[in-house]
Formats: structure tokens, sequence, C-alpha cells
């Protein structure tokens, strides 16, 4: 209870978060804050060596120049993450060298106390003679030492760039002055870095054709690289791994890398409008000092303040030691980049559009004035065309933005980008900037169809950037994960993490708050299950799933795939809404089976009371490390029945070929044993899956191999591919036992106990894991008998107790349920192909034919096999009409209900006798063991005729019977073929006398 | 620079040419008639394949078993296969006899995956004469299709397929028409292949008897699998006074079953059909003779007794390990250059179609591999190195990458995470996982790293791990020596049996 009150919350709390943030976002919540006296969420100051830093990184050379890069120079110039020559040169188009890349690298996450350290430490061990002299080399070592250490490098590139006379590598060495290659930088950046590896490339693949070229050890980490947009292609296609680097380009990489590198420094990047400017002076402390207020709202509505101060003059500070020129003492000021010169405060106006770098202290680390809101406007925009000639670039708006800057435009929001705007053409400046793919480009190479965003003054095109909705801005509201829970009725959904985690003790109350999601109204949320229309009941725990939000943060649209699993076992028991099964691998599990669960047998659906004890099983599960699910239930086709049971004494069994060698097998039938055809020695081949009992214990063969030389057992096979028997178990019997034998029915099963005692023995019999039960055909352990089961069982008395332990129980069908039934009569008419009239009719009871005077119709259908006395008639053929009419012909009929199974013409036949089969014959076999020829006679033994007068059977002599074309021959419920009976049978026949020979007319096959 | 050194590849060669190669049915060994083939025992020439074979034929109305041999003669040249299969077969039951031969050109076309595609069609014009108790069937035409897909992987290929085609038999008073559809899929690799065929037919006959025509349709279904399987066996020694206890012996056989399901009219006594449709329904199996090969015995007296005694004896028989048998130490954590050489040989690559088999002759290989020199793709992994091998192979493989740039960190060792995903990796199944991070069952599933995430589902689906008694995977543990020997072997058992039940199974639950 108090978990779905957990669950319920979250769920409340996750709602109204987003409507908290959608409230903020309008404008109007602006302009009421604006005018109230309202309390900053965060007041930020200035640093005090902003003037330090300017004069550090206001490099002349870029100053001069009208590089694309400036920007990147000087952000990263003010966030130290990458330096000067230290002579105010910048070094644009000069390459850098492999040491300078990988001291960048590590400047850029913040290890440059760590390189000196260890520049130091190799400092110190070296020989006076060898002390570096030059700093900036001594740190450069320091640099690779860490390279080294770290795996960025291997030790021997190391010792080539340790090598005191560089002229005596060769090309293949590490050379720490060369130009350091694209590849290179991107994977010493990821390491650095510390990005994951990702291993299932697609950016590198997908994008660029040219990474065939690229060193396969590095493409892992390239990837999140280029993930990551820290660099990108030619916009050509290429990547260009082998490539060197410029000073100016490695400024934009590293630039490009601050999403990853500022959070490293908990710096934060925030997006805001100055509303205001305040200017005060104190001079409280003694000190003239002027502090300016910047007013801030940042995109998410918030209210920051960046204050500044600086001393007024007069002010005691120190002096310049060379210039002699006074320094700001006091001066707490930020760092400012504008409209592409670098500069203090004194740049910022109201209604700038500014980007803030701070940091944890507080500080404000730089500023980037992106625009004026009173000039410039942005939107994003689907280009359409380009028209060089005349200068125009035609767009439809998809939104319009306050910032130039997809992150910041979207507040988590949801947008719509069919819901494109109408086409209009805007002129662009003479030297608008064009940025590609995060390159600098031309108008000529934009692309219709791309979306890009526009920066606008005066409704002139001043500026065009490309941006990937699809990939690096993708939409938003889409989350995925395993479902952990789904609750239509309170309206939620949870899932897992993105990357699979969430099952630990902890985890619990982190999903709740960060992973469910609700639903405004169940009714209306879209669902797809498996790629098809569904419910939200369709949803499941374990399940992959992809939820859609609006922006209000509910779930408008699901779609998830099941993830179940095949398992294969057997069924052991079964209740009524549950069974035990016994997979593959031997582990037993007891399975909830919900209504509706299909069932399936023979490729068509079957009910859950089709299933058995014995079965095996195809199931389809959904295994969580909740619960396991039966999603489908799918029975062996070729079924597992036993074939038979034997008993024999056995040679030896050879696990190398796989043969049970066993001497005078007999087989259980009846009741009894019955010896085979094969006189000596047979062999039996051991199934796939077997086990081998001694004394009731499972045992392997090099056991009995080696005690039960020409020992007794019992031995059950299955029937396998090619009508191959193949031996499943075979159970040893006790040398001094003596066997009995009973057929009798259970009276009541002893639970627990392994025994039951029988109605009409009156004796109890003992099972055990040795012992081969068979019901319904198959093999079942002892839970599966009940009482009142008919059984036929071969028990062995123990010389030692005295108790009786079954070897084989044969549980028997239930009684027929006499679906099937014989009728005989005169046909009357024929309703060609649908039916047929018999005028009046006998039925077979039990051993009488019954008459009743009425007449009876019996359907044909594509079954009804016709038999007459040259044998198979077409049922086109079986007419009232013409040479060969059936009219007036009397005929046996074998049906089920009015429907007609068989229909011969057998003369009429009411003396019923009674014998066991003991010779076929008259068939033919041929080579391959099918039947050329049917059998046309059979002989009977312990014959019994049954004296219709005294209705008794009374013993007859053996008989020697003609099997007739139409001979109908029935064994359970259906129709056989003659070939089909086997020595040993039990039949009820009827004939015409009581002779010893004669025609068979209806040979019935006695359930074994 | 110690880096490169001189390797005479010839002498690889010659051994690789007087090594048999292990008789391993490949994909289309059963041809694609529906039938199910064993190879024969009798040594084969290159190129040609001959096996015993059997199919059931139901144009007469009734299943025909038909047995005797297939010869498959296949070439490869320029991505182009060519292949002939002929067929002698008869029953002499029914005095049936068929011989027929189809002659394929198979085109394969690598994709940029790494998959390739396959599509077969009649190079020569099919010939086919059956004959059913005096009735003479004779092929008129035969429209055929066939597609395949083959997805190779590190240490195994996967491939799957469709056929479809239609035969017209012309016997002397009519035509039968057999309409046939059909899939099929499998596997091959070094421990055993698995093909599994499932085939749909629809047979519709016009015979001309008299002034009448005597139509009838009937359907029949074939559901088959054809499996290679090396099993392993331990025989102890009888005597006491010998020199090991006994030592594992390797049995390599092939079998195929087939089920077959058919719907026919039942004809009446004059050979005519009737309205009454009869089911039919059995199955056949075929079994080659198996081979048997003896393994080497390890001498790793110091482990009797151990849990994982007889997980590393049967590794060192197979000789996955090799060399200091008798410094075994099980507890000791596994180095990456131990198990990337023990998986070289756990994991082997996907042996060649031996009726491809091209012939080279020891001469030119030896010409060509003289001046070949062997470059270690890791700096420090010496060529010299007894692990150079495997390391090499498995690197080249990709079933385990190296440790930053051209290092491989031999020396390292390596997680029960790490090694789950080069077992996933070599069978290419990290797509059974689910795209947005997987969920196992293991109690410390927020511990499995995420690099590791598909493949310990993968590995716990299908199997390949459990957890320990208290449902703990463990994922961050360094893998001892026991433990690698333990999910190594579970490994090639995987390899040899276990996947092989997935596939065989379609077959026993074909409806």
């Amino acid at each position: 209870m108090l978990y779905k009150r957990l669950k319920a919350a979250g769920r409340f709390m996750k709602g109204l978060s987003v409507m908290m943030a959608a409230f903020m976002m309008s404008p109007c919540f602006l302009a009421a804050a604006a005018a109230s006296e309202e309390v900053p969420e965060k007041v930020f100051s200035g640093i005090g060596n902003a003037s330090t830093i300017i004069a550090n990184i206001d490099y002349q050379d870029v100053k001069a120049s009208g590089t694309w890069a400036k920007e990147a120079i000087y952000e990263t110039g003010a966030l130290d993450l990458m330096k000067g020559y230290g002579d105010r040169q910048f070094g644009l188009k000069s390459p850098i060298s492999k040491e300078q890349a990988i001291a960048m690298a590590y400047r850029a996450v913040g290890r440059e106390a760590d390189a000196q350290k260890a520049a130091e430490a190799l400092d110190n061990a070296r020989q006076k003679a060898d002390k570096k002299t030059n700093p900036l080399s001594m740190w450069s070592d320091g640099y690779l030492q860490l390279a080294a250490n770290e795996g960025l490098i291997t030790s021997q590139d190391l010792a080539d760039a340790f090598a005191v006379d560089q002229t005596t590598l060769t090309a293949a060495s590490f050379h720490r002055g060369a130009p350091a290659q694209r590849q290179e930088l991107a994977y010493w950046l990821a390491k650095a870095m510390k990005l994951q590896p990702v291993y299932s490339q697609q950016k590198i693949f997908n994008s660029y054709s040219d990474w065939q070229n690229t060193d396969p050890v590095k493409i892992p980490y390239i990837e999140p690289i280029l993930q990551n947009g820290v660099m990108n292609g030619d916009g050509n296609g290429h990547f260009g791994p082998t490539q060197t680097v410029t000073r100016e380009q490695a400024a934009q990489i590293i630039k490009n890398a601050e999403a990853l590198i500022l959070p490293q420094m908990n710096y934060e990047k925030n997006l805001g409008t100055i509303e205001g400017i305040l200017k005060s002076k104190d001079l409280s402390s003694g000190a003239d000092v002027t502090t300016t207020t910047f007013n801030i709202r940042n995109t998410n509505g918030k209210l920051h303040q960046i204050r500044v101060t600086a001393p007024g003059n007069g002010t005691d500070s120190g002096l310049n030691e060379r210039s002699g020129e006074s320094l700001p003492a006091g001066e707490r000021d930020v760092v400012v980049y504008k409209d592409g010169a670098i500069g203090k405060s004194g740049l910022l106006e109201e209604g700038d559009r500014i980007e803030y770098i701070t940091a944890p202290d507080n500080t404000v680390k730089y500023v980037k004035v992106i625009s004026n809101s009173r000039d410039t406007q942005y939107m994003a925009v689907q280009v359409t065309g380009v028209d060089t000639a005349n200068g125009l670039i035609s767009a439809s708006q998809v939104f319009g933005l306050d910032f130039p800057d997809m992150e910041g435009a979207m507040g988590g929001s949801t947008f719509d980008i069919s819901g494109e705007g109408i086409n209009t053409s805007y002129r662009y400046i003479n030297g608008a900037t064009v940025e590609i793919d995060g390159k600098s480009s031309d108008m000529g190479s934009l692309i219709p169809g791309t979306y890009a965003i526009l920066t606008l003054r005066d409704g002139l095109v001043y500026a065009v950037k490309t941006v990937d909705l699809n990939m690096n801005n993708r939409e938003k509201g889409i989350v995925k994960g395993i479902v952990e829970d789904c609750n239509p009725k309170l309206g939620y959904i949870t899932l897992y993490n993105e990357d699979g985690t969430g099952t630990g003790a902890d985890a619990e109350q982190k999903l709740i708050l960060n992973r469910t999601y609700s639903f405004s109204n169940p009714e209306d949320v879209e669902v797809y299950k498996n790629h098809k229309s569904g419910s939200l009941e369709d949803i499941e725990i374990g399940d992959t799933a992809f939820l859609k939000t609006d922006n209000g943060g509910n779930v408008v649209s699901i779609s998830a795939v099941d993830n179940y699993t095949v398992k294969y076992g057997q069924v052991i028991s079964k209740n009524p809404a549950s069974f035990t099964v016994e997979y593959d691998d031997g582990t037993q599990q007891v399975l909830d089976v919900k209504s509706g669960v299909p069932v399936v047998d023979g490729g068509k659906l079957s009910s859950y009371g089709g299933l058995k004890p014995g079965d095996r099983v195809r199931l389809l599960l959904n295994i969580t490390n909740k619960s396991t699910d039966v999603k489908e239930i799918v029975l062996e086709a070729s079924g597992n029945l036993v074939a038979n049971i034997y008993k024999g004494s056995i040679s030896y069994i050879d696990d190398v070929s796989g043969d049970i060698v066993a001497q005078n097998l007999q087989v259980f039938k009846n009741g009894r044993w019955v010896r085979t055809d094969r006189k000596g020695v047979s062999r039996i081949k051991l199934g796939d899956d077997y086990a081998v009992y001694w004394n009731n214990k499972a045992t392997d063969l090099s056991y009995v191999n080696r005690y039960a030389k020409n020992n007794d057992a019992y031995i059950a096979v299955q029937r396998d591919y090619g009508d191959r028997e193949r031996a499943v178990v075979v159970s040893f019997i006790n040398s001094g036992d003596t066997e009995v034998l009973y057929s009798d029915s259970i009276k009541n099963v002893v639970s627990g106990k392994g025994e039951f005692d029988l109605t009409n023995a009156y004796s109890s019999v003992k099972y055990g894991p040795g012992s081969i039960i068979v019901k319904d055909g198959r093999l079942v352990r002892g839970n599966s008998l009940t009482a009142r089961d008919t059984v036929r069982i071969a028990a062995n008395r123990s010389y030692d107790s005295g108790d009786y332990f079954a070897g084989v129980i044969q549980v028997e069908g239930t009684a027929g349920t006499n679906a099937v039934q014989v009728y005989r009569g005169r046909i009357s008419g024929i309703d060609d192909g649908k039916s047929f009239t018999v005028g009046s009719f006998s039925q077979l009871k039990d051993l009488k034919w019954e008459y009743t005077n009425t007449p009876m119709t019996f359907n044909l259908g594509s079954g009804t096999r016709i038999l007459d006395d040259v044998g198979v008639v077409g049922q086109r053929n079986f007419v009232a009409y013409g040479d060969n009419s059936y009219l007036d012909k009397t005929v046996y009929v074998l049906a089920k209900d009015s429907n007609a199974l068989l229909v011969s013409t057998a003369p009429f036949g009411s003396i019923n006798v009674r014998g066991e089969i003991y010779d076929i014959t008259g068939a033919t076999l041929g080579e391959e063991g099918s039947v050329i020829q049917e059998p046309t006679g059979i002989k009977l033994k312990n014959v019994k005729t049954y004296d219709l007068s005294s209705y008794l059977w009374k013993d007859g002599k053996e008989m020697t019977l003609n099997l007739l074309k139409n001979t109908l021959i029935l064994k359970g419920d259906s129709a056989i073929k003659a070939s089909k009976l086997q020595k040993g049978d039990t039949v009820r026949i009827l004939k015409k006398d009581s002779t010893q020979t004669g025609d068979a007319y209806i040979i019935l096959v006695e359930a074994p | 620079m110690m880096k490169r050194v001189k390797y005479m590849i010839y002498i690889a060669a010659l051994i690789a040419v007087l090594i048999p190669s292990p008789a391993y049915a490949r994909e289309g060994d059963c041809g694609y008639e529906g039938g199910i083939s064993a190879e024969q025992s009798a040594p084969k020439t290159s190129g040609k394949v001959t096996f015993d074979y059997q199919e059931v034929c139901f144009i007469s109305g009734e299943p025909v078993v038909f047995k005797g041999t297939l010869t498959v003669t296949k070439s490869m040249k320029q991505g182009t296969i060519s292949s002939t299969y002929t067929y002698s077969l008869k029953n002499a039951d029914k005095s049936a006899t068929l011989a027929r031969t189809l002659t394929f050109e198979t085109r394969l076309t690598q994709k940029d995956n790494g998959q390739t595609i396959e599509e077969t069609f009649f190079s020569k014009n099919p010939t086919e004469r059956i004959t059913i108790g005096g009735t003479t069937y004779t092929l008129q035409s035969y429209t055929y299709t066939r597609s395949a897909l083959v997805d190779a992987k590190p240490a195994i290929n996967y491939f799957t397929g469709d056929m479809r085609g239609t035969k017209v038999y012309q016997t002397g008073s009519g035509t039968v028409t057999v309409k046939a559809t059909g899939r099929f899929y499998g596997y091959d690799q070094y421990w055993g292949s698995t093909e599994v065929g499932l085939f749909d037919y629809v047979i519709e006959s016009e015979m001309k008897k008299g002034n009448t025509i005597d139509k009838w349709g009937g359907t029949a279904s074939v559901a088959l699998s054809s499996t290679n399987t090396k099993e392993l066996r331990y025989v102890k020694n009888e005597p006491d006074q010998i020199s090991f206890e006994g030592g594992y012996v390797q049995t390599q056989s092939s079998s195929s079953v087939l089920e077959y399901n058919s719907s026919l009219p039942e004809f009446d006594s004059k050979g005519i059909p009737t309205d009454t449709m009869l089911s039919y329904k059995n199955s056949l199996s075929l079994e080659s003779f198996p081979s048997e090969t003896r393994l080497p015995v390890p001498d790793i007296s110091q482990l009797k007794g151990h849990w994982a005694e007889n997980d590393i004896e049967a590794l060192y028989s197979l000789e996955v390990y090799k060399g200091n048998e008798a410094s075994f130490d099980p507890e000791q954590f596994m180095t990456r250059a131990e198990f990337a050489a023990a998986m070289s040989q756990a994991a082997r690559a996907v042996p060649a179609d031996p009726s491809l088999t091209v012939r080279t002759t020891t001469a030119s290989s030896a010409a060509r591999g003289r001046n070949q020199t062997v470059v270690s793709p890791f700096s420090d992994v010496s060529t010299q190195s007894p692990y150079f091998q495997g390391i090499n192979d498995a690197f080249k493989r990709g079933l385990i990458s190296g440790k930053g740039e051209d290092s491989f960190e031999p020396e390292g060792n390596l997680t029960v995470a790490d090694a789950l995903t080069v077992f996933v990796r070599a069978l290419g199944l990290e797509g059974m996982a689910p795209a947005a991070g997987a969920v196992t069952t293991f109690r410390d599933n927020d511990q499995i790293p995420e690099y590791a995430r598909k493949a310990a589902y993968v590995a716990e689906k299908i199997g390949l791990v459990r957890g320990d008694e208290r449902g703990y995977l463990n994922p961050d543990a360094n893998l001892t020596k026991a433990r690698a020997s333990a999910m190594i072997n579970r490994f090639i058992d995987y390899m040899r049996s276990s996947i092989k039940k997935n596939y065989k199974e379609i077959v026993d639950y074909a409806p």
C-alpha cells in the first residue's frame, strides 16, 4: 500500500514540476516579475584577475585577423583551457604538435597541476647536466609522462619522446614535435576526458567515407568525440583522420568540448537577457568603490545578478613595477566578449542577450554577448533555397528563438516540426557568416531542406548556422527503457534506467522520482505493442518501451515490444491453475497459468486441459526479476509417448555407440510379458536424454556396467524419427526379488509416502524414481497417480523387506466413451456426396444387435471411407442408381453421432468370438518394411464363443479366420487397416457362425 | 625496435594441408528438395561429396520414401558458386526409382555490414525422372528461386533463406504439378553445424483415364534437421598401472531427421482417386558412422579433486589450453593474454565448406608465404610470445579488443563482465538484448558495467551463465583460472549442444 502511495506521490511531483516550468516560460510571468521587488535566485560576482586575463588573451594576431575561431580562442583563453605563446601571439595557422595536443587535452580537463608534479618528479630524477632549462619543455615532459601513465601513449612512445638524440628516431617513432593528427587529438581528448569508448560505432561508419583510414584502435574513442559534436567532418563526408590541426581549429574543438568539460569543472553555462544595469557607490569602507549590478533574466525565467566592483581613483594600490601604472586593486570584473572584441563589463548594455559561464564560487568566468534583443532576431527555419546571384535565402520559419542555440530555446518542451510556417525570402548581407555542421562555410553550400538558425538584423540575414534537429538536437520528450511497472488504474508507468540499472534495493525510490511518468488520461494514451495497436493492459513488466510525453510531461503515446524467452521442458505435474516444469538444464519451476494463455497442440489452439504430465512443451515466458509469466504453451507435435516397455537381461550398455545390449527381451502387453520377435540378443538405442536407475537411485553407465552384468532391467522406450525406438528409462531389478503382476485399480494413494493400495489385491505397492510409470501414454512421476486409476503393474517383492516395489505401472485409459457406434442397415436412399439413409437399422450394443424400426440418415464427409468386397470405393461411386447401385444394399456403418466414418458392405454376423491373435497370415512386407500386401487371415488362440442362449462365454477351439477387403477393424475409436493388427492383440470378432473357420466381419481390438 | 619479426608462413600452410579438414556439412548438403543426408564415411575428393540421402515423394498420391545417394559438386569462382546436385534414389517396395540432376549458380553478394546475400538460379536445365510402380513421371519444367542470407560472426555463421519452386511432371496420360515453398535456418561453426528446413508442397494431378480426366490435389509438409556434432566423452583406463588415468575421446557424427505430414486422396480399388482424404505422418532418420579421435591427456595431477579439475582437463585435452600444465594454478587470476589465446581456440574460426575446398598445392602457398612477415598489432605483444598466435587471431577476428593505442596489456587481468562480452561477441548475439538498457535478473544487476550489459543479458538468456547460489553475478570480480575454465568449457558446451537444440526443436514442434 505504502509502495503504491509513493508511486502516486512521485507521479504528482512529476506533473507539478513540469507545470511550473511551463508557467515560468510564459512571457506574462516575465513581465510581472520584472515589476516587483524580486529576490534574485543567484548573485554572481566578477573575478579579481579580469584585467590580467584580458591582457593575456588579447592576441595581436587574432585581433588583426578575421578568423572564424575568434570567439573560441577568446573563450577557451578566458576559461584557461588553452594558452597562447605568452607573447600576445596565438599562432592561428600553426599546426599543433603532438606534445602540445597532449598538453591541451590535459589542460582542458584541469590536470595542469598533475602534469607539473610529474614534470618535477622527472626533473628531480635527472642528472644535473640533463636538467631542462626551458620550463615549457620541462612541463611538456610532465604531460608526456602523464599521458604514458594513463595510456594515451605507449611506453615506447614515451621513450621515443624522451630520446636525447631525436635524430636517431625512425619514421615510425613518436616525434613529440611532429604535428598531431586529427585522430590522435580525438583519441587523446577522449582519453583525457575519460569518455567511455563506444564499441558499436554508428556515427563514424554512417557519416564518414574515410573511416577505413582511421586507426581501428582509436575508433571506439573517436566515436564519442563525434557523437558529442566535439569534432566534425569537412562537410563532404570526410573525417580526415590523418590531417593536422591548426591552433585555431584546436580552439574551436576545445570550445565544442565545453559541454563535456564544463561540468567536470563544475562550471555552469547560463543564457539570459540583461534587463537593467544599476550603479552604486560605496564609500563606507573608506575606499571609493563603484558597484555595478547587472540584472539578468535567464532562460528559466529566474532573476540572476552579476555584481562587478571598480575602485575609484586615489585608492591605495600597487604599481606595476615596470611601467609604474597603478594596478586596479580591488577590482572585480568580468571578461566580456562582444562583437568580435574582448573587454570588461563596460561593454555590456541593457537588452544584451548574454551567455555567462559561472564557477561554483559564484564568480563569472566569462560573458559572451550574443546579440541585443533590440536589433537582433533569431529564428529556426528550414532552408528551401539559396539564390547567390541575388543574395537571397528562402526559408520557412519553424519557430522563433531568443538565442541562437537550440538547448536554450527548447527548455524541455517538445515542438512540432511539421507545423512549418510559410516560405519567405530573406536578403543576406555580404559576408554573412555561414556555419554548416559546425564548420565555417559559404551560402552556396547550404543544401535546401536543412534546418538552420538565422540571425536577422533589420530584416537582413547576418548569420546562418545549420542545426541537426534529428541528431544532436533531437526531438524532446521521448524516453525509453525497460518497463519496471505499468499501472493503468493509478495512471503511471515506471521504467528502469536507460542504462539498465535500477533493480538494486535503494534504486526503487530513484525510479519513482525520475523514471515514473503519468498518463493524463489512460484512455487517451496511444499504445502500440509489438507494433500493433493495443491498450495499456498490453504493456508488461520487462517490455522495451518508448514513451512520448506532451508539454505537460504526460505520456501521450507508448510503443513497446516484449522480451519473451523460449524455454523447453517437460511437465512434471499439473494443477488446475499451475504446473511444474522441468527445464532441459534440470532446473524445475512452478508456473501459474492465467486464463487466456494459449495452449497449442499440433498447430491448433487447444485448452489447458489438454496439457498432461509427461508432455514435452515449448514455453514462451516473460522472465523478469519480479516474476516469470507464461505467455504460450506449445505441446511437442510428435509427442513423447512411451512406445513400449521391455524387460530383459542386460549384457552391457555401450556408452560409445549408445546401445543397450539385452538378452531375451519381453514386451509388457496387457499386463503380461510377451516375447518379442527377435531371439537371443537385441540392441536398443539410448535416447538423447535417458536415466538409469539402480536400486531406485539414479546412477551412471559405468556403475551398472561394473556391477549389473546380466541383471534384469525394465526399459521404457519412445519412438524417435525414422520409427526407431530409443530407451528413455532403464531401471534395474534387484536380482533377489521376485516379480508379481497385478491388473487392478488404485484404491487410494498414500500421499507423501510413495505408496498406494490396490482395490482387489488388498496389498500396497511402493514406487520411487526408478518406477516406470506410464499414464496417458506418457512417462510421469508418481504424484500423477490417483485413486481409481486402472493399473497394470509389474512389481517386485523385496527379498529383504517383503515390500512390493513397482517396476512398471501402466495406467489404462479410462473406459471408452463409446463415441463411435457401429450400425447396420439397408440403404433406402443416397444424397450424392452428402448423406445416405437406411430404412431401419440395428445398433451393436455390447454383444448384441439392437433393432430399431426407424430410418436413420448418416452424413458423408471428406473423411468417410467406403469399402466393398473389392476394396475402397470412391464416394462418387456410392450412388443409388446405375449398374453399381447401392440402393437396398445392407451395410455396416461406423459413425460418430450421425457422421459416417466408414461404410462397409461386409455380410451380417451376429456370433461373438473372443481370442488372442497368435498369427497373422497373407501379408507381404517390402524390404523397407512397408506393407505391400495387407494380411488376409488371422489365427486366434484362447478362443471363447458367446452363447446367445445361455448368455455365457464358452471356451472354444482355436480359429483360423479370413480377413475380407471390407472387414471392419476398430481399435479404440478409429478404424484401422488389417496390417495394424499385432500378435498378442485380444480381439472380439463378429462372424456368421461359431465354426473354427470363416470370415471375420467386424474385429474390435480390445484395450490392451 | 623489435616489433617486426620474420616469420615463415609456409610452415603453417604445410601443416594445414596435411591435416584433413574436419568433415562438416555446410548449408545445402541436404539439397533443397526436402530430403535429408548424412555424409558417407568413404573418403571424398576435393570439390565432390557424396551423401546417403532420403526424401519423400508425393506425386503418386501416396508418400513414397526414396533412399539412395546425393552427390554434390561445388566450385567457386569470382563470387559465384556453381553446384551440381545429382540424386540417384529408389524404393524397392514400390518398384520406384528417382534420378535427378540440378545445376545451380549461386551469386554471392557481400554487403558492407559483413553479411552475404546468396541468390540461386538454375544454370542448366534441370532433369528429373521418377518411376513409381510402372508410371514414369518426367520433369517437364521447373521454375525455381532461392535466396539466402549469411551473417558471419567471429566464431559462427548464421544463415537463413527461402525457396520457391514449381515442378511440372509429364506422364503418359497427364501431368502432375508440385508447388513448393521452403524456409531454412542454420548455423555453422567449429563445434557443430545445424540446418533446419521447413517445406510445404501442394500437389495437383490431372490424369486422363479413358474419356475422363481425373483431377486431384493434396498437400504435404516436410520438416527436417541436419546436424553435425562433436561430442566429448571421458574414458577411464582399466589398468591401474598406466601413466594416465584416462582421457577424452571426441566423437564426430552427423545425423538428420525428417518428419512429413501429408493429406492426400484415397484411391479406390481401381486406382481412381476418391474424395476421402487420408492423412499420412511419418518420419525418417539418417546417421553417419561416427568418427572418433583420442585427445591428448594433460598432466594436471596437482589439481586432482579440485572443483574445476574436469573443466581444466577438458580444455587441455581440446588444446584450448596449451603448456604449463604442472604450474597451472586455478586460484590465480587469468591474464588477458591467456584468455585471448584460449578463446582463439575455444571460439575457433568457422571451417571452410569442405565441398568448396580450393585445391592448393604446398609449393604455391610456400612460394607466396616465403617473404611475408608477421607484424604484431600490439607493441606490448611480441611475435615471439607464446600467446602471440592466439592474441593475434582473437584480435583479428574481433573476439577481443586491445587496450588503448596498439597496446594489449597481455599481463592485465579481466573481469567476469569482460569475459561475457567476449563470449557473446564470438556468438554475435548482442542483438538479442533489448536496445534500451537490458535488465538482467541477477541480484547485482545494477553493478554490471554498461559495456557488458547486453552481453550479460544474452548470456543469462541463453544459459551461458547463471548467478551464484545467492543469485549474484559478481561482474566486477577478476576472473580466476578456475572460473575462466568453467566458463569457457560451458561456452564450448553451448556451441556443441545447447544451440543445436534451439534449431532442432523447430522440427519437433513443427505442426
